[in-house]
């Protein structure tokens, strides 16, 4: 009986793939998924999926994505990829399953990902990862990203420090993000061999990276670049002021990752003078655009609060700089939408490589034909910190027109 | 009949105590026109033509521009191709973005360039950030057809050899005869004023318009002397003239040495250019103005007698130019001043106010063909396009691939499709059973 049963499943299967596949998302809602390593990195994933369904409500709040006659309110679903891609192709293929008209991707896994979703013909947008190859507009015509490539992280890097005479010791973890770093720095460091002193490779389950630290102290460097995990970051910073080297830190993105000032904490002057790269969160236009979304995101989440206080016992908050990203790329599958008037999955993404939003920061976000990338590389930026807070720095053209985000009350 | 007399004696004497004092004629200036003057987009139209598609322009400074603008002709002369290198420079520290509006087929970063450019339907895209100087350099294709009535020049070829047309890479036996035609097409309406000048101080213009133009300057108001505004005497009035951009063309046709020696000595005969014949073959050269008071066309016209000749090389370089001197060249006197000292009666104030708007928006609307495909920054940029022409190359023919194709019956598909599904059945039907 039982066999029977599983032989009446089979054919039943059998023949609803034989069908035409119904959307499972209804005829009036335009479901966004969010893959994202909530489990393992939840701060990603959180601050995403936050963006994103920012995003939504102010499009839904509007009156949703006008077709005609028809509205189209949107709706958004977390699938959660725990930094695995198998998991994240997995997810994937639920989005396909479910109709997603867009994926929010934090990047794990697009190699393989991708295929699925542009067969499906939907547009996955990588809010995250920078890495070089994930994006490329004749071979993955359905893959777009807006967050700043590591590419432009690694040569405005390159620009800032190497006219200082600095020896560079750069250290880079084993994970995706600390391998992806090493082929940007190369790169870019390639053509200034003279401005490094060493490149070390850190284990990611390194109990301690002091003898990395050493290393690096040997080669002479007289400043460290770190490309890793948050997690490692602090590590490394803790190795280094721990030891009384007093060299100069720099960092990419994770180095403003609220994870290093937790786990500092307990020593905040280690932090002082770190220096990180990353998105500016103002443009030419001022303040005002990115203030008019950090307040929209404090109302619906509240502040993110970092977990450390400044010398004068004030909380530190983090400004929501890394969930602009998703919110914009959703801002502009709206445009596309929009513009193709119509939900077909190839026509939108034709579309997106015609419309621009202003995005969060006030820059125009948008993508062309021969580019899918919706941060400019010029727009990296360096802070530094100083008692838990970070501002812009003054010795670098660009980094000296923003203004300042307060993260305190 | 004694009113009409006497109404008419009246009139007679009315006229002529008003010929004795001439009548009195309000002044009022005018402006001469400037490169501004020829700009014709109007602001914000990026947004109102493409709304949220749109990208205004945003410049942290002033922007230089410099194009190479590459023609390949066919064998009648007219584009086959045209491919743009634009160099722009940027100045002063800012965000900027722009477009360039083509159409582009398809658009690629040159070595030095500090980004990547986009693409849109047809138009390049720049965006990014300026330290202090940015160099943004792309290549782009353009579409031959749709270029043709924008190109400052109008060129047709022939070659034949006994009467029967040549192709490029076939061998010239016989009676020669290339004919080359290039002909300045960039006439346009222009509303130009027009009006009874102050001879004395046209004069003055006119002289430090043809210094300028002497020295191979292009005249411009408000330097070297030239005014502003000029008066006019009484009424104005706009009339629509057609008005042609000046332009410098040089090149040659070059027939290889090989077949150079096939060409019959004493037998080459050519007509709008200069023939010199050298070691790496026979030149057929020529150097015009088209336009601005020099002829607008240039026709050459070759013959000879060849033998195993190969098909010419054609080098060519369009600039935009100053109009000629001779534009403005006093009538009689060696300057304008003293033509009107001299012989006030043989040159009229209208006439001359309409050769001094005539000249400067001829040097006016050279802007438009020194960024080709336009500078982000129109009023205070400086730009400068170069047009170089070239015949096509003769084709170098593929071997076509042999494409092997399996046509299958769609019926014998289906057929199959269930012998699987039924295969399937049978075989999970037996498993539940056993």
């Amino acid at each position: 009986m039982r066999r029977v049963s599983i032989v009446l499943v089979l054919l039943l299967s059998l023949g609803s793939a034989c069908s035409d596949p119904a959307p499972k998302a209804g005829s009036g809602t335009l479901l966004i998924v969010v893959n994202a390593p909530f489990s393992k990195a939840p701060y990603i994933g959180d601050t995403i999926f936050k963006g994103v369904t920012l995003a939504i409500d102010e499009v839904n709040a509007s009156g949703g994505v006008k077709l005609g006659d028809a509205s189209y309110t949107l709706e958004a679903e977390k699938m959660d990829n725990g930094l695995s891609p198998q998991k994240a192709l997995s997810n994937v293929r639920a989005a396909v399953s479910k109709g997603a008209a867009a994926i929010v991707d934090e990047g794990t896994g697009i190699q393989a990902s991708w295929a699925v979703a542009n067969e499906a013909h939907i547009p996955i947008g990588i809010v995250y990862q920078g890495g070089e190859g994930l994006v490329d507009p004749q071979e993955k015509p359905n893959v777009f990203r807006i967050t700043p490539t590591d590419h432009g992280i690694a040569y405005r890097l390159a620009e800032y420090i190497e006219p200082k005479g600095l020896k560079v010791a750069f250290l880079h973890d084993d994970s995706d993000y600390g391998e992806q770093g090493d082929i940007a720095f190369d790169d870019a460091f390639g053509r200034i061999s003279h401005a490094v002193s060493a490149k070390i490779t850190v284990p990611g389950n390194a109990p301690d990276v002091s003898p990395q630290v050493l290393e690096a102290r040997r080669s002479d460097a007289t400043a460290l670049l770190v490309w890793a995990r948050s997690s490692v970051v602090a590590e490394i910073v803790r190795a280094t002021r721990s030891s009384g080297w007093d060299v100069p830190i720099y960092t990419a993105p994770t180095g403003e990752d609220p994870l290093v000032r937790q786990q500092l904490s307990d020593h905040p002057e280690w932090i002082d003078g770190l220096v990180f790269a990353s998105g500016r969160m103002t443009a030419e236009k001022g303040p005002e655009p990115f203030l008019n979304f950090q307040a929209a995101y404090e109302a619906k989440f509240g502040k993110d609060q970092v977990g450390v206080k400044t010398s004068g016992d004030k909380d530190v908050f983090q400004p929501p700089d890394y969930a602009m990203y998703p919110y914009d790329f959703v801002k502009v599958v709206a445009a596309a939408v929009t513009a193709a008037q119509t939900t077909d999955g190839e026509k939108v993404i034709a579309a997106l490589n015609q419309v621009d939003v202003q995005g969060a920061n006030g820059d125009e976000r948008g993508f062309n034909e021969k580019n899918h990338e919706g941060v400019v590389d010029d727009d990296v930026y360096f802070a530094v910190f100083h008692d838990m807070v970070f501002t812009p720095i003054k010795d670098d053209p660009l980094s000296s027109t923003l203004q300042v985000i307060p993260q305190t009350d | 009949m004694r009113t009409y007399r006497l109404g008419a004696a009246m009139g007679a004497l009315i006229f002529a105590s008003a010929a004795v004092t001439g009548p009195v004629l309000a002044s009022s200036k005018v402006h001469l026109p400037t490169r501004k003057d020829a700009s014709t987009v109007a602001p914000g139209a990026e947004t109102i033509l493409n709304g949220n598609a749109a990208i205004e322009t945003q410049l942290p400074g002033r922007v230089e521009d410099e194009e190479l603008i590459k023609l390949v002709l066919g064998e009648d002369g007219s584009p086959a191709a045209i491919i743009v290198d634009q160099r722009l420079k940027l100045h002063g520290v800012g965000d900027f973005s722009f477009k360039v509006p083509g159409p582009a087929q398809d658009v690629q970063a040159l070595p030095g360039s500090g980004q990547q450019p986009g693409l849109r339907k047809g138009s390049v895209i720049w965006q990014g950030f300026s330290a202090g100087k940015e160099i943004l350099a792309a290549r782009m294709p353009l579409f031959p057809e749709q270029e043709r009535t924008r190109l400052p020049l109008d060129t047709s070829f022939s070659l034949q050899a006994d009467g029967k047309p040549v192709a490029p890479g076939d061998t010239l036996d016989g009676d020669l005869e290339l004919k080359f035609t290039v002909a300045n097409s960039t006439s346009s309406l222009t509303a130009v004023k027009v009006g009874e000048g102050d001879k004395t101080e046209l004069a003055s213009a006119l002289d430090a318009i043809g210094a300028e133009l002497k020295k191979g300057h292009r005249p411009a108001p408000g330097s070297a002397g030239i005014p502003k505004e000029v008066t006019v005497l009484g009424g104005l009035k706009a009339a629509p003239r057609f008005i042609e951009v000046p332009f410098h063309v040089k090149g040659e046709f070059v027939f290889p040495a090989r077949g150079a020696a096939a060409l019959a000595e004493g037998s080459i005969e050519a007509e709008g250019a200069e023939v010199v014949t050298r070691r790496d073959g026979v030149h057929v050269r020529f150097d015009s103005l088209l336009g601005g008071g020099e002829p607008s066309a240039l026709s050459i016209h070759v013959r000879g007698r060849a033998t195993g000749l190969e098909y010419p090389k054609l080098e060519m370089t369009a600039l935009p130019a100053a109009p000629s001197f001779e534009e403005v060249r006093p009538p009689r006197a060696s300057s304008w001043q003293k033509q009107v000292a001299d012989d006030p009666g043989a040159v009229s104030g209208k006439k001359m106010l309409a050769l001094i708007m005539d000249t400067l928006w001829q040097t006016a609307k050279l802007t438009r063909f020194d960024a080709y495909l336009g500078n982000p920054d129109r009023f205070t940029g400086e730009s400068s396009s170069v047009y170089v022409y070239k015949l096509a190359a003769p084709k170098v023919t593929a071997a076509t691939p042999v494409v092997l194709t399996l046509e299958v019956s769609p019926w014998l598909t289906v057929a199959a499709l269930l012998a699987l599904l039924l295969l399937l059945f049978d075989l999970t039907l037996l498993w539940s059973l056993s």
